[in-house]
């Protein structure tokens, strides 16, 4: 049973993790692809201080704590705190990506997870993510991660690693398109972030609330004007 | 040291056609200087002022005020604010604004400039009752560039809220350290020295004056841009309000570029054209 279930958590991790979970993250670029065109990022070298800025400093760093809060909340079956997140999370920016994926993400948990602990944990909460979110904004993504890896028993460290993981890959993907790398450059860049991955998951753990801060500028101005950026393949 | 712990406290109110001071108390080194009327009784131009000049570390401001139903004020400041080097501790300016249905809050500071080694906290909190408008901006000088100095020692917290009926609006919380790697990258300051922010939180904006905004900044920004390269600006839609962002290397010209976003917006949704206050002296 106990290697069963452990067995178990990886594969669901796995599933979590894969670039083939249909929420769309493949159709966003988060800026990379205006920074590209406006020649800021222009190969692996410049792609990879971009991403590690925005680890360290960037906006990516306050939906890491998010998630970690609205897990927490999760776990305390205390809806009305996730609503309080969620909001916090919606008044950052424009969140269109992270609603839409949020959508994609819930909807997919509910049609896959019948019978078994997500079901049960939606009702024991009470969480409905219409009745939850509809007169004041929309299920974020982190939102709906956080709840399946509450409902999928993933330990908050790991659902963290995933998120920022997923996050890396989606971005470095988006450069291999538009830059372009090559695969085994892409590969190679993915392996040496894991350190700083790693670190910032400790970081984003530590965080208080008066901490929620970051340095959001470049990332800002290169998303509002991929916005009207007049040829483009990803989503704003 | 001394530091200073200054304080001011506003209560606005509108009374047959005209918003008038109902309350007001200040504590050194703030003050508020005898209110205008250049566009008329409805709306009332409020200049604050520090009397200190500029801040240091420990310095502590602290200002309150109250906006009645259909109050429509105008803040702005008589000086751009500074802020000095700080040893150890941050100079603090905390602002609290609560506004009641119907009333709209104009914000216009000039510009902040940072010294090299300066720790900056800034807090600007808004409530909102329904109805009621907010929009303003703030402009940052990171360093006296004029004299060659950049900010690679130093701290600049921002943080800006607007909240109505305990949903948060709008949260804006700036970090940036001093130091060369942000002076640099694309994603902090990319070797400019100028940031600004403008906003209006309070109401759905419609399509078509997105679309004017939009038009009307890249015809103004390829005029910037001809003759001094990379200036950047960029406007997205929240959703009950819109914020621009801009980076670059004058205030002059974030000003002139945040006027004419203030102009549109007026016009559309005080019904009214931009009054420059007269302390801009631009």
């Amino acid at each position: 049973m106990t290697n069963k279930l452990m067995s178990n958590k990886l594969l669901r991790i796995l599933q979590l993790a894969s670039p083939s979970l249909p929420v769309g993250a493949y159709s966003y670029s988060e800026g990379i692809e205006w920074l590209c065109e406006r020649g800021v990022i222009t190969n692996m070298t410049t792609l990879k201080l971009w991403l590690d800025r925005e680890l360290v400093n960037g906006s990516i760093r306050i939906d890491g704590a998010v998630l970690v809060r609205i897990y927490q909340s999760f776990l305390a079956e205390d809806v009305k705190q996730v609503g309080y997140w969620n909001a916090w999370l919606s008044a950052q920016r424009v969140r269109n990506q992270s609603w839409q994926m949020g959508f994609s993400l819930y909807t997919l948990l509910c049609q896959i997870s019948s019978n078994n602990l997500f079901q049960e944990f939606t009702f024991n909460t009470q969480f409905n993510s219409q009745s939850n979110f509809q007169s004041n904004s929309q299920c974020n993504f982190v939102t709906a991660l956080g709840l399946t890896a509450v409902s999928w028993q993933i330990p908050v460290q790991e659902v963290l690693q995933v998120y920022l993981f997923s996050w890396l890959t989606n971005l470095i993907s988006a450069g291999l398109r538009t830059i372009p790398l090559g695969q085994t450059q892409a590969q190679r860049l993915t392996w040496q972030f894991q350190d700083r991955v790693n670190d910032i998951v400790s970081e984003i753990l530590e965080l208080k609330d008066e901490d929620l801060e970051c340095c959001s500028i470049g990332l800002s101005l290169a998303s509002m004007q991929h916005e009207t950026q007049y040829s483009r393949l990803f989503r704003s | 040291m001394n530091n200073w712990q200054g304080n001011l406290q506003m209560t606005f109110d509108y009374k047959d056609g005209k918003t008038w001071i109902e309350k007001s108390m200040s504590v050194a080194p703030l003050r508020v200087q005898k209110p205008f009327y250049p566009e008329g009784d409805s709306c009332i131009h409020s200049i604050l002022l520090n009397t200190a000049g500029g801040m240091v570390g420990g310095d502590r401001l602290n200002t309150d005020l109250i906006l009645k139903p259909q109050t429509n004020v105008l803040f702005t400041t008589a000086n751009a604010g500074k802020v000095y080097r700080c040893l150890d501790r941050s100079a603090r300016y905390i602002t609290s604004i609560r506004q009641a249905r119907g009333s709209i809050l104009e914000w216009f500071p000039q510009e902040t400039i940072l010294f090299r080694d300066s720790q900056y906290y800034q807090s600007l909190y808004i409530e909102l009752e329904q109805n009621a408008l907010c929009y303003g901006w703030d402009i940052y000088r990171f360093g006296r560039s004029a004299r060659g100095e950049v900010f690679d020692r130093g701290q600049w917290r921002s943080r800006t809220e607007v909240w109505q009926n305990s949903i948060p609006l709008w949260i804006d919380r700036q970090y940036l350290e001093g130091n060369q790697t942000n002076l640099h990258s694309p994603n902090a300051l990319a070797g400019k020295s100028v940031i600004g922010t403008f906003w209006l939180i309070g109401l759905e904006i419609d399509s078509q004056i997105m679309e004017d905004l939009r038009s009307i900044l890249t015809e103004s920004m390829s005029a910037i841009n001809s003759s001094e390269a990379s200036e950047e600006i960029g406007i997205t839609r929240l959703e009950k309000g819109m914020i621009v962002r801009y980076r670059g290397n004058s205030t002059a010209i974030a000003r002139q570029l945040f006027i004419m976003i203030w102009g549109v917006l007026r016009k559309k949704y005080c019904d009214r054209p931009v009054c420059i206050p007269r302390v801009w002296r631009i």
